[in-house]
Order: C-alpha cells, then structure tokens, then sequence
C-alpha cells in the first residue's frame, strides 16, 4: 500500500493532462488553482491573502470507468 | 456530489475547486462524460503518480467483490434500477484500485482526507462540505 500522506502536511504537487480544454490549458496544476485563491500575484507571493483568498481544493479518486 | 456541487464549492465556485482524477485514458472517458456530464474537470493520471503519492492503494478481491458491492451492483442494474445497466460492460480496467477524497486548505495543507477501504467505502457529501467549511474557516481574510 502506499503511504498516505498526513493531516496538516503540505499536499504532494502535481500537474496531470485535463480531460477536454480547461480553461484553455492542456494541463491542470495543483499550484496554479492554489494561487487562484488569492486575489493578485502579490498575495500569492506573501502568502497573506485578502479578499478572495482561503479558497480549498477537492480531488476526487475515481476508481475504474471501465 | 454533482447535485451538490454548489454546496461544496460554492455557486459561483468561491469555496472551493473540485477536480476529478482517474487513471483511465481519454478515448475511454469520452462517452462516460458525455453520460455523466459532470460539472468539474477530470485529469488523467494514467500511470497513477498521484495516487501513489496521496496514498490511494489497491483492495484485495473481497475488498472490491464483497457481499456490498454486490448488493450495490444489483441495486444498479436490477430492472427497476436507475438505468445503469447500458453502461454494464466487461472491466477493462484495475478494478482493485481504490479511491479516495482529498480536501487541501489554501495554504496548500492536506485539510482532510478518506481514504477508501473498500469499493463502497466513500464518504458522504455531507462530510466533505463540513471538511471544505472547516478548511476555509479561519483564514484571514
């Protein structure tokens, strides 16, 4: 089995081929939608946030389609 | 979790950001979404990279073919079912491979996890817009 990463620890970064167009980009990275959550570069740079900021991400792990 | 996306992400997705990984290919998720059509983005992690790194493992036989997932399956594709049965297929595809939810707060933290046990083990939705609110709450705004 592998081994689940912890509660409170910093999530595994990845970037993984998106099924369709995403928001006009083959791809989807687990750091681009964090910095999403901030309001402008500069927050995501401080790490602070402001209005906007606070926003999670939820990944769902299939199992087989087929 | 389709229905209920708007709970757990928001209406206008503000709370938070859904995706869906699956290690099947592209070719083969075509007509599933197009069934499905589901509202959130679904990647394609074919060699299970990711998996393997947020520790979603493999059942035995018994974990995946219990006495519950034969119950669901029937549930499924009895007549008076929901319809599944055109979907009913032979797998092609590691059916041991077990799921899981992840819910990463903004400072990038893993916020909560479920981890499956089973093929039926999965957590309500109820549990993962409690886990979304509990990751979002406290963050200076």
């Amino acid at each position: 089995m592998p081994r689940r990463p912890a509660i409170g620890q910093p999530a595994p970064r990845f970037e993984l081929p998106a099924h369709g167009a995403v928001a006009g980009s083959p791809t989807w990275s687990l750091d681009d939608e964090l910095d999403r959550g901030f309001t402008s570069p500069q927050d995501s740079d401080t790490g602070t946030g402001t209005a906007g900021a606070g926003r999670a991400v939820v990944l769902i792990f299939h199992r087989h389609i087929h | 979790m389709r229905d209920r996306l708007d709970e757990v992400a928001g209406p206008d997705g503000e709370r938070a950001s859904v995706v869906m990984i699956t290690f099947t290919t592209s070719g083969e998720l075509v007509g599933y979404q197009q069934r499905r059509r589901l509202p959130f983005p679904i990647l394609l992690d074919t060699d299970r990279r990711v998996y393997d790194a947020y520790g979603m493992g493999r059942g035995s036989f018994l974990d995946v073919w219990g006495r519950r997932a034969l119950l669901r399956y029937w549930q499924i594709l009895r007549p008076s079912g929901p319809g599944g049965r055109r979907d009913l297929h032979p797998a092609t595809e590691d059916t041991r491979q077990l799921g899981g939810d992840i819910v990463i707060a903004s400072d990038g933290r893993i916020a909560w996890g479920h981890w499956s046990e089973r093929s039926t083990d999965r957590p309500s939705v109820d549990d993962i817009v409690r886990a979304v609110t509990e990751a979002t709450a406290g963050v200076r705004p």
